[in-house]
């Protein structure tokens, strides 16, 4: 059943039950009226008055919305309500968004004063409101919680709102594209959905495209997020190469994640876990994924979660959590997650408690909410968030191969020294970057191209560009003990995010077994 | 021709208790008419009757004053202009008391009237001046909307209700009648 039907059949019961104080809380004050006539014309009330005080229109009957008296202020409409609960029984008198009745104050006190006098002729108060009521209304009565359109409620929003159209604008849409449309638009308001079907209209015509546009759209409508920050895509974010097995990973969770899963029991996908070696394209990867799925990226900043006072870490998490649940689909990346959820022992519990949380949403969550996370020192995290079945798989990116890093040379050279690089200049880059991360490679590339740009494009020479490549010091050879560890621990327990095994000899001692690396072209 | 004594003495009295406060219904109050009072006992008795309307105008709008600068929050500010209203039917039964002429009536209803809008000129001047204290704008702003939203001249408009459903015993133990709605 959906909330919106449940929500009715709640409200149905009440008004019935002349519970003398009713709470509607929802944050589409339309949608809520509309289910509150809905109960009014029923046949089966026809005698019993019913009527709706706003700050806009002042006090009106709910029926026919003839207004009931000229004072519009709140306060004579409750003296008209007293009016009627005293002199008629059965009477119904809708607020909508009164004051604010979240405490005790004046108003809260007032309101419930209005209704123990609805009480005491079976009269009825209620309240359409976004914000919980205090706690001493709320003992007075029930309460009906009316949640954001599910797909189902959607599907019939989109569909009706076609049906308008029909013949106005050519619409490609066939009823498969209208549920896939209705999932991306899950958690926005009706009336946002609407606004944005009306926007496809308006161009002319309602294509298949438009389906993934949708999830653009809707992120625009989330302007101000808590918690989460929103990245903005370069073009340079929009390919990536290399990953093979990575990216045939994702393909297949990208059918998933736009699929109808109705009359299935399967889940949207959860996400994905990327270790490996510092600056081989972890965070770049959650980028690719946003750019080629085409669903918005939001990063989650654990460290900026964490906060001074009792509880505030908690609250900062989940209100994030219910975000990201909010705007999916998305990609949501959490880049370096042992930074936040690292610290198991540490006596306050915060990072246990967290780490509990983001696994019991990671697990119960069915929002399409595609989590990428990244992390250069896996030993630290929690064993609880490796473990199967936590994120969908655990990819481990190693150094670039030969090939690889031919690939990533090319690439990088063509962008900042603007032309194609000689074949044989780079063979032998490809010999002297062995043991470079994909970053170390972009980094002495793009020393070249600044040159280029002080002395301009005659003061390239092959001789400069080996001697940069010599001049680099990547970590492996700096820090070697960590970065094998890191390789050592990837090799045994993830699956490797590159296109096949590399040999011993590529790598050097201890190498691995498999490996990937990751190419982001313009 | 002389009415009797008594209808003085009705009315004499009846502004007396009702200048205290009293809520006693001028409509029950016998019929005046100059013509039946000397010169200058009618005159007499029109000075009670405006002395009566001003003693609880003058009630009326010390606890407005004070209900207000009072009220903690702009809910409570909105219901002290509304139980402000409340008391103002009250006064204008007076003064359209349909035992006095109609030129009297009119003219007292006039006085009152004007006392009414008079008032709310003074309430929006004083939120005005609010700035000039100090007050945020936020406040003042939130408090010029409140005062509008209640404005103690709708009174003046035939169709106003006040009051009435609040008087129900607050001590009568509800019973509730389902019926199967």
């Amino acid at each position: 059943m959906s909330n919106y039907a449940e929500s009715a059949k709640d409200l149905d019961s009440y008004i019935s039950a002349r519970v003398p104080l009713i709470g509607v809380r929802s944050i589409e004050q339309t949608r809520a009226l509309r289910l509150v006539k809905q109960m009014a014309v029923n046949p089966r009330r026809a005698s019993l008055p019913f009527w709706v005080y706003t700050r806009a229109t002042g006090l009106r009957d709910l029926r026919t919305n003839a207004p009931a008296q000229e004072d519009r202020s709140l306060t004579g409409a409750m003296d008209f309500a007293a009016q009627q609960f005293t002199n008629r029984a059965q009477a119904t008198v809708v607020f909508v968004d009164p004051e604010d009745l979240s405490d005790d104050n004046t108003a809260s006190r007032h309101v419930a004063e209005l209704a123990r006098l609805a009480d005491a002729n079976s009269g009825s108060v209620v309240i359409v409101t976004d914000s919980p009521l205090w706690s001493g209304l709320e003992r007075l009565g029930m309460s009906v919680n009316l949640d954001l359109p599910d797909s189902g409620e959607m599907y019939e929003v989109i569909v009706e709102f076609l049906r308008d159209h029909h013949g106005v604008v050519p619409i490609a849409w066939s009823e498969q594209d209208a549920r896939t449309a209705a999932e991306f638009l899950v958690g926005v308001p009706e009336g946002t959905a609407i606004n944005v079907m009306a926007t496809l209209v308006a161009k002319g015509s309602v294509d298949k495209d438009d389906v993934q546009r949708l999830a653009e759209f809707k992120d625009k409508h989330f302007g101000s997020l808590s918690g989460l920050e929103r990245v903005k895509l370069k073009p340079a974010d929009t390919e990536v190469g290399g990953l093979t097995s990575l990216r045939a990973w994702l393909r297949r969770k990208q059918r998933i994640i736009s699929a109808d899963l109705r009359g299935t029991d399967l889940r949207p996908p959860r996400g994905v876990l990327l270790v490996g070696v510092p600056g081989c394209g972890k965070s770049l990867s959650a980028k690719a994924i946003s750019a080629e799925w085409r669903l918005p990226l939001y990063r989650l900043d654990l460290g900026a979660i964490l906060g001074q006072y009792v509880g505030q870490s908690e609250g900062r998490l989940r209100e994030a959590l219910d975000t990201a649940d909010r705007v999916a689909p998305c990609v949501l990346w959490i880049d370096e997650i042992e930074k936040g959820l690292a610290g198991m022992n540490d006596s306050t519990g915060v990072s246990r408690r967290l780490v509990g949380q983001f696994l019991f949403w990671l697990q119960e969550s069915r929002h399409r909410v595609f989590v990428v996370a990244t992390s250069n020192d896996v030993r630290s995290l929690p064993p609880e968030l490796l473990r199967k079945g936590r994120f969908d798989e655990l990819f481990f990116v190693d150094l670039p191969d030969t090939g690889d890093r031919h690939e990533i040379i090319e690439m990088y050279y063509r962008r900042y020294v603007r032309q194609d690089p000689a074949p044989e200049l780079v063979d032998k880059l490809v010999g002297l970057s062995e043991g470079f991360a994909g970053s170390d490679i972009e980094s002495a590339l793009h020393e070249v191209g600044e040159q280029i740009f002080l002395n301009g494009p005659q003061s390239l020479r092959p001789e400069f560009v080996i001697d940069t490549f010599t001049n680099t010091f990547p970590l492996s050879r700096t820090n070697p003990e960590q970065i094998e560890e890191i390789r050592a621990w990837g090799r045994d327990r993830a699956v490797p995010a590159g296109r096949s095994p590399v040999s011993a000899t590529d790598l050097g001692p201890g190498a691995a077994r498999s490996r990937r690396v990751v190419v982001f072209g313009d | 021709m002389w009415i009797t004594g008594g209808h003085y003495q009705a009315w004499s009295a009846f502004l007396q208790q009702w200048g205290d406060g009293s809520p006693a219904d001028p409509a029950t109050l016998p019929r005046l008419e100059p013509a039946d009072l000397a010169g200058d006992t009618w005159e007499r008795l029109m000075n009670q009757i405006t002395a009566a309307l001003d003693r609880r105008l003058t009630t009326w709008s010390d606890t407005l004053s004070r209900e207000l600068s009072n009220a903690p929050d702009e809910f409570a500010a909105a219901r002290a202009l509304d139980h402000a209203r409340w008391g103002l039917p009250p006064i204008r039964a007076l003064a359209a008391a349909p035992g006095l002429p109609e030129a009297v009536s009119t003219r007292l209803t006039e006085l009152v009237d004007n006392q009414i809008r008079s008032t709310q000129d003074q309430i929006d001047e004083q939120v005005r001046r609010m700035r000039h204290r100090g007050v945020s704008s936020t406040a003042v702003e939130a408090r010029l909307r409140t005062v509008r939203e209640n404005p103690l001249t709708a009174v003046l408009s035939q169709s106003h209700a006040t009051r009435g459903g609040w008087d129900a015993d607050p001590t009568v133990t509800p019973r509730r009648r389902v019926s199967p709605h």
